[in-house]
């Protein structure tokens, strides 16, 4: 195996935030080191184009280090790549769910084929959830771990849709807890989640999975060999074997390997990248399917000025699935809990919309990327074998309401930010959105 | 902070800060955050691209947090936001103001009440900052 392998550097962080924030002398723990560090990473989003909170922390800028010069993308899209072992599962809010028989539709393969893989991965894996209302949406609870704890405010409003639950899943809404790579027991040589609240600032929580524990485990017992440091550029088919090309990631010296199979796994856009620059394809232009992003804030009067919920998973605590529009297509809808505040710390949650994409690019108005290659780009970007650019339809792009308002001295945080990327469309689902909330409360 | 980055700072850059401690957090900043706030512009690269004269409103005793709300609501990235994000960041890492940032007893009544009266607040700050970005004439 064949990787640049970024791994993180050691943090001193242990046990709940909160309690480390309060006093962090008793363990010993630098805490400007850890939360903002040395080089100011977690003030990127004040000077620079946003990065998610995930990866903006000192300790988690592992995941995407290196990534503008191993991988340049020009693009008005903001993408984030990673050359971690591991990858974007550094990173990630542990969510797992499972294709259903509806989404596997004029595929070759049916749900069937491939639910023992599912059962395999959630017997490896760990997978915590719980055998409700979503469960017509995401599979079969069999094997799943209990869930995540959720916090008061989860607990609230899950507690009201109960009560309103006929009338709501008449209207298409099921509210659910999540399928997450969160382990609430042992597992498979892993420890229970302590709820320590440090997945935005800790990576490699033992608890939560990351493809890297596999690898490791991999390569501890002698089935793979890996080699990381090595960034692949493009491959070469004989008859009898491939040869793959690849450079040293921190030399730039050339490397060529050979073997009889390959198996490409570098991710989205580093994958095609791979394929394209192999065929010497610089013409070709493929849809990038990402899904349009909104986020909601919601407000719990009855939970202003109640005390932070301090051991809590940082990530989603709930899921909704709203199939009740228009073209039944399901939309995703997770809720955070998002808590600024000091007087009203636990009021405010945040539910982040997500549609599910359809199999097949059915608008032309998606974002699509090029293979550009050409000795200015070349130079432009940095990259020794092209670049990835963004093209296509962006120009009804910013339909974005942005409203921001955060006083330290009120003690009083609050922020909405609300965006539809990708103009009438997006708009329309805006108002869905916005009409379904209504009718929920 | 490692020991690399504390350097001789610009007197003006440090008054600064302390500045945007006070109207942020009602007392003075403590060296330590000074010095993070100058390093924090200097690695950001901002320290002359400032396009306030903030150096002259605090001379003038002028209320920073009010011209701060009314600037936001005209551009959220505008310079003097971004200084306030930054003592706002650097000052909710230290553990003696934890209190300040995170509740830990269940307060309805007052939360609610202060929650009200800095609505408030912000609304006449946001008025008295409009009016002071006219009287300063800052665009």
């Amino acid at each position: 195996m064949l990787d640049v392998g970024h791994r993180a550097s050691p943090s001193r962080l242990n046990g709940n935030l909160y309690d480390v924030r309060k006093s962090p002398e008793r363990r010993d723990v630098d805490l400007f080191s850890e939360l903002i560090g040395d080089e100011f990473e977690s003030l990127h989003n004040i000077f620079h184009p946003y990065l998610s909170p995930k990866l903006k922390a000192p300790r988690m800028r592992f995941v995407t280090a290196g990534a503008d010069d191993l991988s340049p993308v020009t693009s008005d899209d903001r993408f984030a790549v990673s050359f971690a072992a591991g990858g974007m599962a550094n990173a990630w809010g542990a969510g797992l769910y499972r294709f259903t028989a509806a989404e596997f539709a004029g595929y070759p393969i049916a749900l069937s084929d491939i639910e023992p893989y599912y059962d395999a991965i959630t017997a490896k894996v760990g997978i915590s959830g719980e055998d409700d209302d979503l469960a017509p949406f995401f599979g079969p609870s069999r094997a799943l771990l209990p869930s995540v704890t959720v916090p008061s405010l989860g607990r609230s409003l899950l507690g009201r849709y109960r009560r309103r639950r006929r009338s709501m899943n008449r209207q298409g809404l099921y509210i659910g807890r999540p399928r997450l790579a969160v382990l609430t027991r042992a597992h498979d040589g892993r420890p229970a989640y302590r709820y320590e609240a440090l997945e935005f600032f800790r990576p490699n929580d033992p608890a939560v999975y990351n493809p890297a524990y596999t690898l490791d485990e991999l390569v501890s017992r002698g089935d793979v060999r890996y080699r990381s440091g090595v960034l692949v550029e493009s491959y070469r088919e004989t008859p009898t074997a491939v040869t793959v090309s690849a450079r040293d990631s921190a030399t730039g010296e050339p490397l060529t390997f050979t073997c009889r199979r390959l198996i490409l796994a570098a991710g989205t856009i580093n994958t095609t990248r791979i394929v394209l620059q192999s065929n010497a394809d610089y013409a070709t232009s493929l849809p990038l399917l990402d899904p349009v992003l909104s986020y909601l804030p919601f407000v719990d009067p009855l939970k202003i000025g109640g005390a932070l919920d301090k051991s809590v998973y940082s990530a989603v605590m709930l899921i909704a699935i709203w199939n009740g529009g228009p073209d039944r297509v399901p939309m995703q809808l997770a809720l955070y809990i998002r808590s600024w505040a000091r007087c009203a710390p636990t009021s405010c949650s945040i539910f982040r919309c997500r549609r599910a994409e359809p199999s097949r690019p059915r608008s032309t108005s998606r974002p699509r990327f090029s293979w550009r290659s050409s000795p200015t780009r070349m130079r432009r970007d940095r990259a020794p074998s092209g670049s990835l650019r963004m093209v296509g339809s962006r120009s009804a792009a910013a339909m974005a309401t942005r409203f921001t308002w955060r006083r330290a001295s009120s003690r009083c945080f609050a922020s909405w930010d609300i965006s539809a990327p990708s103009g009438c469309a997006a708009g329309c689902r805006q108002e869905t959105v916005f009409d379904m909330l209504e009718r929920c409360r | 902070m490692p020991a690399d980055i504390i350097e001789p700072f610009d007197a003006a850059v440090l008054r600064e800060a302390n500045a945007i401690h006070c109207a942020l957090l009602g007392c003075d900043a403590p060296v330590d955050l000074q010095h993070q706030y100058a390093s924090a512009l200097r690695i950001a690269g901002l320290g002359d691209r400032v396009g306030i004269d903030i150096g002259r409103l605090i001379d003038r005793d002028v209320d920073l947090e009010a011209i701060e709300i009314a600037l936001r609501r005209r551009n959220p990235r505008n310079p003097l936001t971004q200084r306030f994000h930054v003592v706002c960041y650097l000052a909710e890492v230290r553990p003696d103001n934890y209190d300040r940032f995170v509740n830990e007893r269940r307060r309805f009544t007052t939360g609610s009440l202060i929650l009200a009266g800095h609505l408030l607040r912000s609304a006449c700050k946001h008025v008295k900052g409009r009016c002071l970005l006219r009287w300063h004439d800052i665009r």
